[in-house]
């Protein structure tokens, strides 16, 4: 199948914002995966440490940096595949047990649990590593891939820590409050 | 020059995202105040090794690893809060005596510990001076103070930050009172 260049590499930059919001998330805060993993299967998952998470974040985010290097681009898509099969496996998991503890996925600041998001993330994510890396690209510049890249990346940041946002914003306002008192 | 100004846009949304997930990791460690400005709650500590069953256990807490179910306090000289529920630990009295009770100080240097435990009256309750924090650090991940290691039958089941005793043992209550599988669920 002939794709546009433009078009991969949105397709690529937007992949690669979910991956690097997940990794760069993981490696700040590891505690809450490695807390989800332990509640899901504890014979398998509950000697996970922080260590074994940012492995995993590290895998993300080179992943999702692969995406963006025109003459690793294929390679990074079949990556991303299987991470989207390994969070859609996750997210069915979870579900199937009544995951209760957040997994801070996708850099998520709410308390969301391993579960359909997952499932639909993976998925999508999968569906994009297999049709990127079959695609035949025709034109196109991967020069922009980084910038836009940021600019989701920041959309995606913002969206999903929103409450901590809201609550911070609040806060502020209160204080003003208070002063104004 | 494109692909530079690209990378360093990348890098800065990466340091975004880095700051909003240690910002809100930090604003769900920190509970509400009350109104004395002394924090009451309790809350879980993420990072302990939960399941763990210690491989050495110092004579001074043979007691609580060897029962049923059993209570350590982790405290430090060095923190505030741990000040305060040492003050309150003497005033109000321990825990639950329904369960062994011990206190772990973690310290610098032994020294340090002992004037702790002798300056804050604590000798009438079984101590254990951690010297640099090394077995709770290395047996159960646990690296802060005050906290409540909740044991049964010798294995961490739960671990909390706390600020006040009295909600540490009605936790403790609620956390003994589930069966093996959902003690670990129970929240602050």
């Amino acid at each position: 199948m002939e794709l546009a260049g433009s078009v991969l590499i949105v397709l690529n930059s937007v992949a690669a914002a979910v991956l690097l919001q997940a990794g760069l998330y993981k490696m700040a805060v590891p505690a809450p995966l490695r807390r989800a993993l332990a509640e899901l299967a504890p014979r398998y998952f509950g000697a996970l440490r922080d260590r074994h998470v940012r492995v995993v974040a590290a895998v993300e985010i080179s992943v999702g940096l692969a995406l963006l290097a025109l003459a690793v681009r294929v390679p990074g898509a079949i990556a991303a595949a299987v991470l989207g099969v390994a969070f859609a496996v996750l997210g069915v998991a979870g579900m199937l047990r009544r995951s209760e503890a957040p997994c801070g996925c996708l850099g998520a600041g709410a308390p969301r649990s391993l579960g359909l998001l997952n499932v639909v993330v993976g998925l999508v994510l999968a569906a994009f590593g297999v049709f990127s890396a079959t695609a035949t690209v025709v034109g196109g510049s991967f020069r922009l891939g980084p910038v836009l890249t940021a600019l989701f990346l920041l959309l995606l940041c913002v969206w999903m820590n929103r409450g901590v946002a809201l609550q911070l914003l609040r806060r502020k306002a209160a204080l003003v409050r208070m002063g104004d008192s | 020059m494109e692909i530079a100004f690209g990378v360093a846009l990348l890098v800065l949304a990466g340091a975004v995202v880095l700051l909003f997930a240690m910002f809100g990791e930090l604003a769900s460690r920190v509970g509400e105040p009350e109104e004395n400005g002394r924090w009451t709650g309790t809350r879980p500590l993420e990072e302990a090794r939960l399941g763990a069953q210690p491989s050495r256990w110092p004579p001074e807490l043979s007691a609580v690893g060897n029962a049923p179910q059993g209570l350590l306090l982790v405290l430090s000289p060095s923190c505030g809060s741990c000040q305060e529920v040492a003050r309150q630990l003497v005033l109000e009295g321990g825990p639950s005596p329904a369960r062994p009770f011990a206190l772990a100080v973690s310290c610098s240097a032994g020294e340090v510990g002992r004037n702790f435990i002798e300056e804050q009256s604590l000798e009438r309750y079984p101590h254990f001076i951690d010297e640099a924090g090394e077995w709770v650090r290395t047996e159960l991940d646990v690296h802060s103070s005050p906290v409540g290691l909740f044991f049964a039958d010798g294995r961490l089941v739960a671990a909390h930050v706390f600020g006040d005793v009295n909600a540490l043992n009605a936790l403790a209550e609620s956390i003994f009172a589930q069966p093996e599988p959902k003690r670990q669920e129970v929240k602050a």
